[in-house]
């Protein structure tokens, strides 16, 4: 549905702590606010092709992530870090 | 809308497609003109009639952009019927194309070929038949994938969003093995004339084994597969669906020789493949859906018994097996393999002329 | 080298646009519908969206939850119209 504004934050987020989620949730919600008030067409025009190119992305550099900065939770990767017993 | 053409490197042909994203990993046949042409041939309808929209991607799906992907998979041209039969049955909107596509689950869309034309063709429903070695299983299922990935989008990572994937995303293709069933086959119970054929399409994990290999009463059997289905890390554990249980033969034969026949089963898993509430609560998708499981204890793993699949695949050996679906988001669907004003063919020979 | 001509496997694409509904010139004073789909975390993040837009919409807030394998009931969409404006959280 193009101009449906969908704001995307890093993935994953079911496996990220409450800091981390709270940190995400900070990061969009200058944009949340943009996409639920003023113009309307404006807002539309603005994620109409936001997401078209990965729709086109082709997979010569290999099967990537949708963004770059997605990423394990740190507080969990530094946990993880010691490799458990 | 004609379908663009490149010239290319006949030597360095997969190169090319892969470099595109237009591959499935493996060597392709190069889809030319007069290749795609020849599936075509087994095809009624204008090679750009549009059949609809594959998602996520919205990928305009017409018999001869599946046929540029079915020559590509290394279908022989009379596969094609079961493909764009298989097609047109994943994109009815209760399949959830949208959903099985992109998903962090592993679920692949699943084909079993009912009827005479699974014959026709030498789709295998014997030994090994979700495995290699037979061309109609693998390039059927592979021109599927394919197509999810060249019109769907589907590419792992960015709109396939598969945590690990599974090997049935590359082929994922078996017939029933209606003539050692004891039981109506799957197209038959489903509504269909038992003289017609038909594909019909779950979106699954890969095959777990049920192995019963000491049991020589219904019960044994059914203790195992009990056993087996309890698993607290499939969809279904959370989130209902239509799971399949593809019996092998010598397990079915069992069963019918006690008189266990399909719906008794059903009634078997719904009552006894239950996870206790205080187990099932400690992981998995507790909590998610409370609006499906109100106050079941135990838990069972579908919503109802006829919401279970069985069919009979396979060889002889005490191997049976079951296939854990991506959950009630997603229903089974069976599509007739018709000519274009829907008369069920009967033999994909007489499409050709 | 042998040239060959071959056909490009990829379709086009076609999406059907649909208007998005009108939005209240600003935040201040309006209702605010937060719908969760239950998903892990999804509920966490409209909080914290929420907790960062408090100092704006200062309407009552409605909060609803969907099952995230369907679409949201009819009586769910009911309440969700009586807002100026839905958040929903899909979470994986």
């Amino acid at each position: 549905m193009p101009g449906l504004p969908l704001i995307p934050i890093p993935h994953p987020l079911a496996g990220n702590g409450p800091a981390l989620v709270a940190d995400k949730a900070a990061a969009i919600a200058g944009e949340v606010v943009a996409a639920l008030c003023g113009d309307a067409a404006t807002i539309a025009a603005t994620h109409a092709a936001r997401f078209t190119h990965l729709t086109e992305r082709r997979l010569s550099g290999g099967a990537v992530c949708i963004d770059a900065v997605c990423a394990i939770d740190p507080a969990v990767a530094q946990r993880a870090g010691g490799g458990g017993r | 809308m004609s379908t663009a053409t490149i010239k290319v490197d006949a030597d360095a042909l997969d190169d090319a497609f892969e470099a595109r994203g237009w591959s499935d990993g493996l060597p392709v046949v190069a889809p030319t003109r007069a290749r795609v042409d020849a599936m075509l041939r087994y095809c009624d309808r204008p090679a750009d009639a549009e059949l609809g929209v594959m998602p996520p991607r919205q990928g305009v799906v017409t018999p001869e952009i599946l046929a540029v992907n079915a020559v590509m998979a290394g279908c022989r041209p009379e596969y094609f019927p079961v493909v764009l039969a298989a097609v047109e049955a994943m994109l009815e909107p209760a399949f959830n194309l949208f959903a099985v596509q992109a998903t962090t689950h592993p679920c692949a869309p699943c084909l079993i070929v009912n009827g005479p034309i699974a014959a026709e063709l030498g789709i295998n429903g014997r030994y090994g038949a979700f495995g290699p070695g037979v061309r109609a299983n693998a390039t059927i299922g592979r021109a599927i994938r394919l197509i999810l990935l060249n019109v769907g989008g589907a590419a792992p990572g960015i709109l396939d969003r598969s945590t690990q994937g599974q090997p049935a995303k590359y082929a994922y293709c078996v017939a029933e093995n209606e003539a050692e069933s004891p039981w109506e086959p799957l197209h038959v119970e489903r509504g269909f004339a038992p003289g017609s054929s038909t594909v019909t399409l779950t979106a699954a994990e890969g095959p777990h084994n049920l192995n019963d290999h000491v049991s020589t009463g219904a019960a044994g059997i059914l203790a195992t597969l009990a056993g087996a289905m309890t698993d607290m890390g499939c969809n279904n554990a959370y989130l209902y669906g239509q799971p399949t249980i593809a019996f092998g033969p010598e397990h079915a034969a069992i069963l019918a020789a006690d008189g266990w026949g399909k719906d008794a089963i059903r009634e078997y898993v719904f009552e006894q493949v239950r996870l206790p509430r205080a187990l099932w609560a400690q992981g998995g998708m507790a909590g998610m859906f409370e609006d499906l499981f109100p106050a079941a204890d135990p838990v069972p793993i579908i919503k109802t018994p006829a919401d279970l699949v069985i069919v009979v695949v396979g060889g002889f050996g005490r191997h049976s097996c079951w296939l854990p679906t991506f959950g009630d988001t997603t229903r089974v669907v069976t599509r007739a393999i018709t000519r274009a004003d829907g008369t069920p063919l009967a033999r994909v020979a007489d499409l050709a002329g | 080298m042998a040239i060959v001509e071959v056909l490009v496997p990829v379709a086009a694409t076609r999406t059907t646009a649909h208007p998005l509904a009108a939005r209240p010139a600003r935040l201040a004073g309006a209702r605010i519908g937060w719908l969760d789909n239950l998903k892990a975390n999804a509920g966490a993040l409209l909080d914290g969206i929420a907790a960062q837009l408090a100092a704006d919409a200062v309407a009552p807030a409605l909060r609803m939850t969907k099952n995230a394998t369907a679409a949201a009931p009819e009586a769910v969409m009911a309440h969700l119209r009586t807002c100026d404006a839905v958040v929903l959280a899909i979470a994986d």
